[in-house]
């Protein structure tokens, strides 16, 4: 069984509004990342909605916008185990042990990650490029790019095998 | 393309277990060190407690009183543990051990004993949670950032607030009493005495104090108490208690 890709826009076929919207996807999922910050659930929803609204744009669009969607779900779900835990601090018994320590760290990590190989696929989405991350970029492609049968493969004339 | 996909997310999740378990075995900071930096800072905060709460020093000549618990307390000592008794002018019926290893009186406590014997047994409980730990680390993290951070805004009922709602757990207490059955036997006091207070205690339902709340059930604690025989105590004092209590 063969799986069919649409095919890949390039830059020229790309106009600037599209690459901007593409753009926007990643710098909107740092604003609701901080906002959400104290209760992770509320930038999750603000990425699920931006990725709704464009969802019906260009698959380059879309792809963008998956990609940030996808790749901030591990890193709010880190940063609500975080709050979580650190409250726990407060209720419970302080105990400020080098499990919690490192767990800050690979927090911390994944954040500043996260920041700054958006901020590079946010230059390349100005540009009109892809841009893959790690799992997340085959992911999105897979999702976005991916042909599905009851939507086209229908209309399709293919050779005799 | 699903085999890669797998493959991806098997590295990320590696990734992400490996620093965090790398960093587990080879700490970047010592949790030690951010404890002592706690004991380093229980100096100021015990500082700031005494003078938020108004607390006074006994051994300090100023007072019958104070002179009297003075002496009290150099009968009711360990060596593992320097402590420091204070009085506080507060009709509670209550005492307190407090983190850096300070014993709190209050007024109603000392009225509420009919002699210097039970209000020893009050000093020897406290002074077994000191012996003992019992302060967690909660309390000490509460307390400090209500003194340091919160600081000059904080104001005593607050900070009674904190202390009466850290009550120690029953084990602590059950701990606490034999620590105290042992000081009083070690003074030459019948166990009985705190028994005797106790039940003037018990009385008094409308007042549970701290002293009494989390702590083994009542009837459990007094009978625990009176298994000792009532013994007269031979101690004596360079004050009389009686001049005392109407000092206050
Ligand atoms: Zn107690």
């Amino acid at each position: 069984m063969s799986t069919d890709y649409y095919p890949i826009q390039q830059p020229e076929d790309l106009p600037a509004r599209e690459r901007e919207d593409a753009m926007g996807a990643y710098f909107m999922m740092f604003a609701s990342l901080a906002a959400g910050l104290p209760l992770p659930i509320i930038n999750l929803i603000a990425a699920i909605i931006y990725y709704h609204v464009n969802k019906h744009k260009s698959r380059f669009v879309r792809f963008h916008s998956l990609q940030s969607l996808l790749s901030q779900l591990p890193v709010s779900l880190l940063n609500a185990g975080l709050v979580v835990w650190a409250i726990s601090f407060f209720k419970y018994d302080f105990n400020f042990n080098n499990t919690f320590l490192s767990y800050l760290i690979v927090v911390i990590l994944a954040n500043l990650l996260y920041l700054g190989f958006s901020i590079a696929a946010a230059i390349k989405a100005r540009q009109g490029l892809m841009y893959y991350f790690l799992f997340f970029g085959k992911l999105s492609y897979e999702i976005v790019y991916k042909v599905r049968e009851e939507e086209e493969k229908i209309y399709r004339n293919n050779p005799p095998i | 393309m699903k085999k890669r996909l797998w493959r991806d997310f098997l590295i990320l999740l590696v990734l992400f277990l490996g620093v965090w378990i790398f960093f587990v075995y080879f700490p970047i900071v010592d949790s030690d060190e951010v404890k002592v930096t706690y004991k380093y800072k229980e100096n100021e905060i015990k500082q700031k407690l005494i003078e938020l709460m108004d607390f006074k020093q006994a051994d300090s000549d100023t007072t019958q009183l104070l002179r009297s618990l003075g002496e009290l307390k150099h009968l009711v000592s360990d060596k593992d543990v320097e402590y420091e008794l204070y009085y506080s002018d507060n009709r509670e019926i209550n005492a307190y051990a407090l983190p850096g290893n300070i014993i709190v009186l209050n007024r109603g406590i000392i009225l509420e004993c009919d002699t210097p014997e039970e209000l020893i047994g009050v000093i020897a409980h406290e002074l077994g949670h000191l012996k003992m730990n019992h302060h967690s680390d909660q309390l000490i993290t509460t307390l400090s950032i209500e003194l340091l951070l919160v600081g000059s805004g904080s104001t005593a009922s607050e900070v009674t607030k904190i202390l009466t709602q850290n009550a120690f757990s029953r084990e602590m207490e059950t701990e606490a009493d034999d620590y105290a059955i042992k000081k009083m036997k070690e003074l030459g006091i019948s166990p009985n005495y705190l028994a005797k207070l106790f039940k003037k205690m018990y009385k008094r339902s409308d007042m549970i104090p701290e002293f009494l709340n989390s702590h083994p059930g009542m009837n459990e604690r007094i009978s625990k108490f009176s298994k000792f025989p009532y013994e007269e105590s031979k101690l004596t004092y360079t004050f009389d208690w009686l001049q005392v209590k109407n000092s206050l």
